[in-house]
Order: structure tokens, then sequence, then C-alpha cells
């Protein structure tokens, strides 16, 4: 059996490939950035006193976890337009990660803010913070240290999602890494550079935010 | 049909594959541990879709050199074994390190055989930690399987997507697809709570 490994095919297309990996970060930062804003109002909402917000926040959770990102992605590229909601192709995958992203972090906060000691909240009520300035003060603070190893942990994961943006053709790493296999027929170069590039990078932000952690950690 | 097939099969070996891998990490020595360390940080930190791409022209390529020729659903079905394999790995070292060692030291005090403890004596107080991270897995498996509809496995999302190119009712057949898995998945996660339950006297 012989087959010769040509390096020079991954030579002509390692440009394309990081940019396609660029694009995948950018996506994964964007969506982590929406998705925070999305899971701090849900977390907030399952919290409450209030009965219908927490039913809202549980079923928003409920669907976007247990659905498949796939299913989602096609439903919000392909079914919206239908309705009359058009997007293209970048703006319809941020949005759909966002949401997917927004219940996890619904997850995470909610734990994080159920695991403040309720008398800290009551200082905070018996000097006269109104709630909004309680949140603001007080929770958001404290949730951030707890959060902050399962959000770093959630980005990779994250990142690692926006390969299936390569189902709808959107220019990253998986689609490009496709192209060339479809083009050139060679499946090693394509695909393990492919997978070496995403196994570096991953570890790349495993290191860097766990150093980031440690220095967070001291008070 | 075939998303119940894939499911069912990357389940069943996963685990039983995952188990005795996780078995290895955590009690093997260092030469025998570094292979299953290497396999499973590779698998874990590559993306599901990139895995089934890989296994789907990388297997077949090599395989249809020997001559045999894999079918879409099987390659499917590897990709998928060998992604919950790593996982379900992870999960049994955690599991099985967090018992106290005391309990090792109990058994063989008593003059158990290592195996003997293993089975009476770990493996029951792992399950218990096992259960919970491993629904999830389950979960992401019957997501997974939605993945292998762009490698051409006949299955439900692919049909769906099918059915879509010749009608224009797009939007109602995906959030019927959508509602589906969400059920199957929730009732996977309601089976877990159960299993839960019945572990922990």
């Amino acid at each position: 059996m012989v087959y010769y490994f040509s390096f020079r095919v991954i030579q002509n297309n390692i440009g394309d490939m990081l940019n396609g990996l660029g694009l995948g970060l950018f996506i994964a930062v964007i969506s982590l950035f929406f998705g925070i804003i999305l899971g701090l109002i849900a977390a907030f909402a399952a919290v409450s006193s209030n009965r219908a917000l927490n039913n809202i926040a549980t079923w928003y959770t409920a669907f976007f976890r247990n659905t498949p990102l796939l299913v989602l992605i096609f439903i919000v590229y392909f079914g919206l337009p239908s309705v009359g909601i058009m997007m293209g192709r970048n703006v319809s995958f941020i949005f759909t990660l966002s949401f997917y992203a927004g219940a996890y972090m619904t997850e995470v906060f909610r734990a994080g803010l159920q695991a403040i000691p309720k008398g800290i909240i009551e200082a905070g009520q018996a000097i006269g913070l109104s709630r909004f300035n309680i949140r603001r003060y007080i929770q958001l603070p404290i949730m951030f240290r707890y959060v902050l190893p399962s959000m770093s942990n959630y980005l990779i994961s994250l990142f690692k999602d926006t390969s299936l943006a390569a189902s709808i053709t959107v220019p990253e790493l998986t689609y490009f890494a496709r192209k060339l296999n479809v083009e050139t027929f060679r499946v090693f170069e394509a695909w393990l550079t492919a997978a070496f590039l995403y196994v570096v990078t991953c570890y790349l932000i495993a290191y860097l935010l766990r150093k980031l952690e440690r220095k967070l950690r001291i008070e | 049909m075939n998303m119940v097939t894939a499911t069912f099969f990357a389940i069943i070996i996963g685990t039983t594959l995952g188990i005795l891998f996780g078995f290895i990490l955590c009690y093997g020595n260092k030469y025998v541990k570094f292979p299953f360390r290497l396999y499973v940080d590779f698998i874990r930190g590559i993306p599901i879709l990139v895995t089934i791409f890989s296994i789907y022209y990388i297997l077949g390529f090599l395989l249809s050199r020997v001559g045999i020729n894999l079918t879409n659903l099987q390659s499917g079905i590897i990709a998928l074994s060998a992604l919950s394999t790593a996982q379900v790995a992870e999960i049994t070292r955690g599991a099985l390190q967090s018992i106290p060692k005391g309990q090792i030291e109990a058994g063989k005090t008593i003059g158990l055989s290592f195996d003997k403890i293993f089975v009476f004596i770990l493996f029951p107080q792992a399950i218990a930690q096992i259960i919970p991270p491993w629904i999830n897995t389950a979960t992401e498996m019957t997501k997974g399987s939605t993945l292998l509809s762009l490698i051409g496995v006949p299955e439900l999302l692919l049909t769906a997507h099918q059915l879509v190119a010749t009608n224009t009712r797009a939007l109602l057949y995906y959030m019927f697809i959508g509602l589906i898995f969400f059920l199957v998945n929730t009732l996977i996660q309601r089976f877990g709570k159960f299993l839960e339950k019945k572990a922990s006297f």
C-alpha cells in the first residue's frame, strides 16, 4: 500500500485554514459574550420569586440544551426566512450559538447565584441598597469568581462547536479541511492538520485561561 | 430509525470500552497509561464533526485499500463510539479516583484479591458517581447522531432536510424535528434522574 504524503498541499492551504481558525475563535468569543448577557438575564429570572419568569427561564434552558445544535442552526438559517426573518450565514450562526451558549451560561450562573450565602444579601438590604444595586455590587462580583472556571471550560467547548458552521458553509476551519479533502483526496493531510490545529488551539486557550484564573484567585 | 441504531450502538460500545479505558487510566502504570491518555485527550480536543469526517475519510481510505468497504452508518457508529469511549473513560477515571483509598485498604485487610475488591467495593460506589455525567454523554450522543447526516447517513435530520427541499414549509419541518429531539433527550434526562435515585440509598 503506497501513499505519497505531500507537504505541498498543506503549505498551499495553510493560509486559508488559519483564517478559518481565526474566524472560529472570533465567532466563539462573540457568541460567548452574547451568551453571557442572555445567561445573566435568564439566571436572575430563574432564581426570582416570580413563578412565570422561573418557568420561562427553565424552558429556555431545557430547550436549547436538549436540542442538537445542528437542528438549531438549520431552524435559524433555513427555517426563519420562510417567516420573513433573513440573516446572512455568519450572523445566523452567531445568533444560534449565542442562544445555545446562553442556555448553558444560565445553568452556570444560576449555580453561582445560589451559592452566595444569604447573609451577605441581607447585609446589603440592611444598608439600604435597592434590589438592582444589590445585584450589581454584591451578587455579580462574588458570582464572577465562582463561575470563571466553568466559563473558561465552556469557551473551549464553544470553540469546538463552531466547527458546525461548516454545515452552512461559513468559511471556517472544518469547511476548509473538507474542501481540501474533497478537492485533492489527500485525506491524511487535510484532516490531521485540522485536528492538530484544533487540539493546539484548545490547549493554548486552556493554558491561558488557567493562568488568568490563578491571577484572579488572589484577593 | 437509523438515528436510534447509531445512538444505541455508540452508547453501548462506548460505555463498555470507556469503563475499561477509565480503569486502565486510573490504575495503570506510566507506560500503559500513555497511549490511552493520548487517545482520550486527542479525541476530546477536536470537534465532534472533525472526528466524524476524519474517521469516515481516513478509515474508509485505509480499509478500502485492504478491500473492506464501510457503509456510512458503520463509519458513523465507529466515530461516535470512539467519542463516547473517550468521555466515559474520563468520567470513570474521575469516579474511581474520588473513592477514598481507605476502601481499598479495608478490602485488603479482609483478604480480598484485587479483582474481588474492584467488583464488590469500588465499582458500586463508582456507579453512583458515574451516572449523572454518563446521562450527559448519552444526551450528547443523541445530539451527535444528527451530525451523521453530514456524511450521508439516512437519519432523521437528513430526511427532514430532503423534505424541506421539496416543500416551502421549512420552518415547520425543522421545528418538528427539533421537538422530537427535545422530547427524546428530556426522556433520557428523566431516566437519568430515576437511575440516580436508585443508585443512592
